[in-house]
């Protein structure tokens, strides 16, 4: 079957090629064995250009891609000797019962000139020896190869699993550098990969908790500019900055509700922190709790229907959920396993609750509790791990963590299968958040 | 201690720079008279009973940062007495203020944090407000685990940062 994808929009973005400035190593830890198995070879390329392969060749992204969603075997490329042109070239036998794999992606990159190529590829069944599909794109820009790259990643993800991928979103995470005597602190916006690093926010005070909202147009974050909390709003195509609440006391753990229109957060106003939402049009603020212990870190369940959050009420941190169809019932206790439990997070699809979980050591680590099966799994173990934040497809967690002291962003499957670890430019991260699909 | 609080601001697509600053807390400034032999006692403070000598006051008025165990928000003694020697001076100069900073470690969720850090600092103020001071002479900021003073990841930096600062503003 042949599929034919003709684009030639000017896409706005603003990375360069494929080698724009490596911004992440990648530490590999633990792939996923147990995954599809697949080879995508290196591409051909045909045609003059002065650009070296590293900088065209694409299925170094989708490999890096299809690896990171932890749903693949990716067959190693220093096993592969050269490239694949056509069909009739491919060692069948070779794929099936040495490399063992059974899906095989060969491409051709053809240079138009020195701005514009084509991309054509071919997913191949191994074993069937058909080709499954074929994908073209005529009059790519070279400069938005790397945007293709991730494009493809995602086309191949969502063929092989039924399920959209994530190769095309982004992250926002914190950092802090020393500026002489000083702390600089940045809310850095990242591809999913690290790579087209853009510094959104510098402040000389702390800024705390970013999450996306729904739409993928805006950035809610606490600030502490001037000596207070505050949550300001990012909108990201004007770079304008606004202010959302700036009561008395705390100003924190914005959370935004599935539709966009509402934000759930923390106001320690009325003497102890507690849960309120607020509506982003009228601006009028709901109390959800009443307590005089501590009430923070709401999360919305897509269901909008209920607000999960992080109480003290039974002594230490637990996970709690309110109804707020039935506001006056008194939140429900979700988690009893350990004495502390917070940051809850719910996958898009309502089954999972995804936290920081404190084990029977004292150490902080990722734990996942079916909504569902009431089951209880931790999913890491480093020095320290907090802030997990959930893919829009939900099958991975990214999170905050400490490895021999350096803090990095982690990313785990939610079936525990897949780890993966980032260290970025800066020695200090924290607070990923996962952006949701891009809407292109 | 001076701080000058500045926003940058950097849009994605233009460089909007604004500044801001505010001019923040002046230092302590020592005002209390004494005798001619250092020692008087003519300025005495009472606490529990027990007279304090004014050089004394002066040393606990010099103490800002108070220390707390691990989860805990509860002054200890000591420190009671240095805040007291804080209150007594606000009660005197009533146009005064102060910022209570609350700090924790490094451990846990960062939000949970911040609450740990205002329910330390909000133990200092009440403390404050018991010995006649003005809640309006008082602001509150949690920091939570997000300003170190020890980046370590040992008990040693852990305790160093469960703190909470006073301020004094003019």
């Amino acid at each position: 079957m042949l599929i034919r994808i003709i684009l030639s929009v000017i896409l706005v973005f603003s990375g360069t090629a494929l080698s724009a400035k490596n911004l992440i190593n990648i530490s590999i830890s633990e792939g996923n064995t147990g995954g599809i198995p697949i080879a995508v070879v290196p591409f051909n390329l045909n045609g003059n250009t002065k650009l070296n392969r590293a900088e065209i060749d694409i299925s170094n992204i989708i490999r890096a891609d299809l690896y990171n969603s932890g749903q693949f075997n990716v067959y190693p490329v220093k096993n592969i000797s050269s490239s694949i042109t056509k069909s009739e070239e491919i060692d069948y036998a070779y794929w099936q019962n040495k490399a063992q794999i059974d899906n095989l992606v060969i491409g051709n990159i053809n240079i138009i000139d020195k701005d514009r190529c084509d991309i054509s590829l071919d997913v191949i069944d191994v074993v069937s020896k058909k080709q499954k599909k074929h994908y073209l794109f005529e009059n790519i820009l070279i400069e938005d190869l790397r945007y293709f790259g991730h494009l493809i990643s995602d086309l191949l993800f969502e063929n092989f699993l039924g399920v959209k991928g994530t190769a095309r979103t982004r992250i926002a995470y914190l950092s802090k550098e020393k500026n002489g005597s000083d702390l600089v602190h940045k809310l850095i916006i990242a591809d999913s990969d690290g790579y087209n690093k853009k510094v959104a926010v510098t402040s000389d005070a702390p800024l705390m908790s970013p999450v996306w909202s729904p739409d993928g147009n805006k950035i809610i974050f606490v600030s502490f500019a001037n000596n207070k909390s505050r949550i300001k709003l990012l909108d990201l195509p004007t770079g304008k900055i606004t202010s959302i609440t700036d009561l008395p006391g705390i100003n924190g753990a914005p959370s935004w509700s599935p539709d966009g229109s509402k934000l759930a957060l923390v106001l320690s106003k009325d003497g102890s922190p507690n849960i309120y939402t607020l509506d982003l049009q009228s601006r009028q603020l709901t109390r959800l709790t009443h307590t005089a212990f501590i009430d923070t870190e709401p999360y919305w369940h897509p269901n909008n229907r209920e607000i999960f959050f992080t109480s003290s009420r039974s002594g230490g941190p637990q996970i709690y959920k309110i109804d707020l169809n039935n506001p006056d019932k008194p939140a429900k206790r979700v988690t009893f396993l350990g004495r502390y439990n917070a940051t809850p997070r719910i996958s898009p699809d309502g089954k999972n609750l995804v936290m920081m979980h404190r084990d029977d050591d004292g150490i902080f680590c990722i734990a996942v509790k079916s909504l569902v099966s009431d089951e209880t799994k931790i999913l890491t173990r480093s020095d320290h791990d907090d802030s997990p934040t959930l893919s829009p497809n939900g099958l991975m967690v990214m999170f905050g963590t400490r490895v021999n002291g350096r803090k990095a962003i982690g990313m785990v499957s939610i079936d525990g299968n897949f780890r993966n670890t980032f260290f970025t430019d800066e020695s200090f991260v924290a607070q990923p958040s996962w952006s949701p699909l891009r809407n292109s | 201690m001076f701080t000058k609080k500045i926003i940058k601001i950097l849009s994605l697509g233009a460089v909007v720079a604004s500044v801001l600053t505010v001019s923040g807390c002046a230092s302590n400034k020592s005002g209390s008279s004494y005798g001619e032999s250092g020692h008087a006692v003519s300025d005495s403070m009472r606490y529990y009973g027990q007279p304090v000598s004014v050089s004394e006051e002066q040393n606990l008025l010099k103490q800002n940062v108070y220390y707390f165990g691990f989860d805990s928000y509860q002054v200890t003694e000591d420190d009671k007495l240095s805040v007291y020697a804080h209150a007594k001076k606000l009660v005197k100069n009533p146009q005064s203020r102060v910022r209570l900073e609350g700090h924790t470690d490094e451990r846990g969720s960062a939000e949970y944090n911040i609450a740990l850090g205002e329910r330390r600092a909000k133990a200092v103020a009440n403390l404050l407000v018991s010995k006649g001071v003005s809640p309006t002479q008082i602001d509150i900021v949690s920091y939570g685990a997000e300003m170190p003073v020890d980046t370590g990841h040992d008990e040693n930096a852990w305790e160093k940062n469960r703190r909470v600062v006073l301020v004094s503003c003019s």
